[in-house]
């Protein structure tokens, strides 16, 4: 079934994309515009580790059970230029540049290599082309590295389709979209439905660079509900395959005898599938002390895993994360003031790494999975929360403030984050307050 | 005499800043509104098919790399405003995300092989010396990217991108960024000049080079180039110590000590001919095709006298008496990019010839003996074998090479010179359909030939132990083809080689590690490039 859907999904793209070339080549007549403009972001944020007991990847040393998060101060200042360019009337490109200076976060013990760290580069560049009519642009097709959200009433849990990883499941959390690079081909040719396909490399996670076709859909119900559902092939197309099924005389562990079961291979591929809707009321009433956030009510669950693995991936209920949200009224003296709950009941570490190794539990630089406790907290870790408050002024200047439990990591100096999650178990927690200036 | 050279260099380097400074508010009062701004973004993805390079694995395996998939994304943006008519100052801001090869030994997995990021930056100042309409001379400083030949698509470009002493040679086309002065002019008709003094940025950093490139004109079928380069000239402060060691050394015929140095002199000789205006005119040929360029250069004029060197292998000789040694050569042609020609006839070349040079395939057979039962004369019948002696038993590995090429699935010739009859046909009968061109720009073959006794990697010292089978690596080539849509704003481009290429370092420089070394051994790269 999967042999056969990686066929399909390779000759469907490869015959897109030649359609799609054809296309473009019989466009003989290009309308040059070359309208040009530029955007700047200046960002900072300061968010303080209440509570926490795990060690973070950079620059701490090895020393387990000191608390050295607790009270920790991280700290970040940034700015983004970007230029977008609109090169025709169905032709336009978007490049954008971040750079920041970060600190990693020190509580009473500081270790001496701790610093102040400079990060940056691309975080946006792409082409899109719209196709059919000029008006609507009912087709469009985007290809290159770029921000994506389709639950943007989701202020910082959820989003689980492109936010996760399967065999092992783990999830992310944060207020930002999550950084795709490839294809993606939206359409709004059906009235009140809007689809989306992607065909994007894993540039994120090792293995790195498998490709994972994906769907994305939702039904737009008389502006009061919205539901929507996706589909990703997670590592469909394996650039290696040695990597993506780890091969057994290299990784051992990938292919392990289960009692009953026999040997059993374990791989990263595998299926996630996504529901979720959202709820605003407000167009049923005369709603007009009310903001534009205000009242909404929405939820999501995801399947990390449409497969069952005997050990380690037996219970599917293990592999689904759901969360729901609230923004509260706030009469526009707030634009946003939503408060967020999730359960995912893995029984693991919520990291990204393992090591390459399609199986839980393996930590950092080690062969077999861990037995340390610490690496399988249970039940312990299943709920996470977050309460996030925004407001903007004069169209430019955006305050934010968080306190949450959720899947908080540190960046990694690269773009992304480092592995492990700093609040886990109940009673761990931080806060944060964001200032963001656009013009 | 050096002395003195580099002495006066130096003050005219000084001079040349100073100039440039004092211009700038002599111009100031004439200013323009003049401000142009672009953007774009690359995509590469890169399949290693066959390779024997180990790079910085402890255990050596030469199997390590084969089927290694290589990713990068790098955006830039560039603005470029124009102060006075004269004076014009430009930023360029790139970054990137990229990969070291990702390694199969799971530990190291996270440290190693994850995303890393890159930035770069260029930005330099250019005044025009003289008349406007035909000035004098241009002046540039800062940091900036120069490139003597635009017809170089993969290999060459040895003046300015290479280091002496051991040589060393990059690919991926003939430009490079340099950080100092540049003075160019073609007030001359038909003949272009270029000066460039520049700081060194790789080992041992800050060294000043000196560089002058020429080319003429003749008709408009001819192009002819020369250039030389004073590399490493100025060697200030610390430098002259790491430039040139005085550990390293070998013996005249008196005797007397010559030391080893990573500086000298880098001759360069290039033409580029297009006969295509000696044809009579036919609408069969693009712009580019027929287009025969070539180029050599000597990586360091001077011998040294070679020295005996031992390690716990035994003694080797070291030194560079042999000038050819230094040579490298490229020579490229563009093929008719006409879809009869460059959709059938290179494919179904390149099909042959891959096929004419695949490797033997190794097999290894790993498996542990007891120490008594242990006998080294049992495995003889194998191509190799190697063993290690381990607590209580003996790892032994055998290796068979089964021959391959033409003698395995003799059909693959028969169905790639097929294929290449359709797609070919097929390109040209589509294009009469749609009415549009949709045949390459650019298909480009490009030879090399460098025999270097040396791996062809970034040495700290002069004195380096030659590499086994030095021969091995003397031969690359590459295939280049490129196709552009929309006013050159998207183009894709492939790329078959086996030439140089390396990953990057986390400063998103390229690593010493080469990712192909023999040349039979070879990858395949796709791009996409969008521009605006």
């Amino acid at each position: 079934m999967i042999n056969l859907l990686r066929r399909t999904s390779i000759t469907l793209t490869t015959a897109i994309a030649a359609v799609l070339c054809t296309a473009w080549c019989a466009q003989a007549e290009l309308i040059d515009l070359d309208k040009f403009d530029l955007s700047l972001l200046m960002y900072a944020r300061a968010e303080q580790i209440v509570k926490s007991d795990i060690r973070p990847e950079m620059g701490y040393p090895d020393v387990r059970d000191m608390n050295i998060l607790d009270r920790g101060l991280y700290t970040v200042v940034g700015g983004r230029l970007g230029l977008s360019a609109l090169l025709t009337e169905r032709f336009s490109g978007y490049v954008c540049f971040d750079g920041h200076i970060w600190t990693q976060p020190v509580g009473e013990f500081q270790p001496r290599s701790i610093t102040e760290v400079t990060s940056g580069g691309v975080h946006e560049a792409w082409a899109r082309v719209a196709f059919g009519d000029i008006e609507r642009k009912p087709f469009v097709l985007t290809g290159g590295l770029f921000n994506y959200r389709y639950a943007t009433q989701m202020r910082d849990l959820g989003e689980y389709l492109f936010r996760s990883g399967v065999y092992p499941g783990y999830v992310f959390s944060g207020s930002e979209g999550y950084e795709l690079l490839g294809l993606w081909l939206k359409s709004t040719a059906i009235p009140n439905m809007t689809h989306e396909l992607f065909f994007t490399s894993i540039i994120n996670e090792v293995p790195n660079f498998d490709l994972s076709p994906s769907y994305v859909g939702h039904v737009n119900i008389a502006d009061v509900v919205t539901v929507g559902a996706g589909i990703m092939f997670s590592r469909l197309i394996s650039v290696r395959e040695e990597y993506t099924t780890p091969d057994s005389a290299i990784t051992p562990i990938a292919r392990e005898y289960v009692e009953g079961h026999g040997n059993v291979q374990y791989t990263h591929r595998g299926i996630k599938v996504m529901g979720r809707i959202a709820i605003d009321p407000k167009p049923l009433f005369n709603a007009r002390l009310f903001g534009p956030e205000d009242l909404k009510l929405y939820a999501e669950a995801a399947l990390l895993g449409t497969k069952n693995y005997p050990k380690y991936y037996e219970e599917p209920a293990e592999r689904i994360p759901v969360m729901f949200g609230f923004h509260f009224p706030c009469f526009k003296l707030l634009d946003v003031l939503a408060i967020e709950f999730e359960y995912y009941g893995t029984q693991y570490m919520n990291d990204p790494y393992n090591n390459g190794v399609p199986i839980p539990g393996i930590s950092r630089g080690e062969e077999a999975p861990s037995t340390d406790l610490e690496d399988h907290p249970g039940d312990a870790d299943n709920w996470k929360w977050a309460i996030v408050a925004e407001k903007t002024i004069i169209d430019h200047l955006t305050f934010s403030a968080i306190a949450a439990r959720d899947h908080y990591r540190i960046e990694d100096g690269n773009g992304y984050y480092q592995p492990h999650e700093l609040t886990v178990m109940p009673g761990q927690w931080y806060w944060g307050l964001g200032l963001k200036a656009s013009f | 005499m050096i002395d003195t050279l580099r002495a006066f260099a130096s003050r005219i380097l000084i001079l040349q800043g100073m100039l440039l400074i004092l211009a700038l508010p002599a111009v100031a009062t004439e200013q323009k509104d003049a401000f142009d701004i672009s953007g774009g973004f690359s995509y590469h993805a890169l399949k290693v098919v066959h390779s024997t390079s180990s790079p910085s694995l402890e255990i050596v395996d030469t199997t390590y790399l084969i089927g290694a998939w290589l990713q990068s994304f790098s955006g830039n943006l560039s603005l470029e405003k124009t102060l006075a008519n004269r004076l014009e100052i430009n930023v360029a801001l790139s970054g990137g995300l990229y990969y070291a090869t990702q390694d199969l030994v799971t530990v190291y997995f996270v440290e190693d092989q994850g995303r890393r990021t890159s930035t770069g930056l260029r930005g330099s100042i250019n005044y025009i010396v003289g008349d406007l309409d035909r000035p004098i001379m241009e002046v540039k400083g800062g940091y900036f990217d120069f490139d003597y030949t635009k017809d170089l698509k993969n290999l060459g470009g040895y003046l300015l991108r290479s280091d002496m002493y051991p040589g060393v040679v990059y690919s991926g086309g003939g430009g490079s960024g340099f950080f100092g002065l540049g003075f160019h002019s073609d007030y001359i008709p038909r003949l272009s000049h270029d000066l460039i003094v520049n700081m060194e940025m790789y080992y041992p950093i800050g060294d000043i080079s000196f560089a002058y490139v020429a080319d003429v004109d003749i008709g408009d079928f001819l192009n002819v180039g020369a250039g030389a380069v004073l590399y490493r000239l100025i060697q200030p402060g610390d430098n002259k110590d790491l430039t040139s060691p005085t550990t390293d050394f070998g013996l005249d015929e008196d005797g007397e000590r010559v030391y080893y140095t990573k500086a000298g002199t880098k001759v360069m000789g290039r033409f580029s001919f297009d006969p295509k205006p000696l044809l009579p005119p036919t609408d069969f040929f693009a712009e580019d095709d027929l287009r025969l360029y070539a180029e050599a250069a000597i990586l360091g004029v001077k011998n040294y006298p070679t020295s005996t060197k031992s390690d716990g292998d035994g003694t080797y000789e070291v030194g560079f008496d042999d000038i050819t040694e230094r040579v490298p050569v490229m020579a490229g042609i563009n093929v008719p990019v006409h879809p009869l020609v460059a959709n059938t006839f290179v494919p179904a070349g390149l099909a042959l010839f891959l096929i004419a040079i695949e490797p033997d395939e190794a097999q290894d057979n790993t498996f542990r003996v007891a120490n008594d039962e242990f006998d080294s004369t049992a495995y003889s019948s194998h191509d190799e074998f190697r063993w290690e002696q381990e607590t209580d038993s003996v790892m032994v590995v055998t290796t068979d090479f089964v021959p391959q090429g033409f003698d395995v699935k003799p059909a693959r010739p028969f169905i790639w010179a097929g294929a290449s009859l359709v797609t070919g046909i097929g390109t040209y009968l589509l294009e009469k359909l749609v009415e549009a061109r949709l045949r390459f720009d650019v298909v480009s073959i490009e030879v090399e030939y460098y025999g270097s006794p040396y791996r062809n990697v970034r040495f700290r010292q002069p004195a380096v132990k030659p590499m086994e089978k030095g021969d091995k690596d003397d031969w690359k080539w590459s295939v280049y083809a490129k196709k552009s849509f929309a006013d050159d704003r998207l183009a894709f481009s492939l790329l078959v080689a086996c030439d140089q290429t390396r990953a990057l370092d986390a400063g998103g420089f390229f690593t010493n590690d080469l990712q192909i070394i023999g040349s039979n051994e070879w990858y395949w790269s796709l791009g996409f490039d969008f521009s605006f």
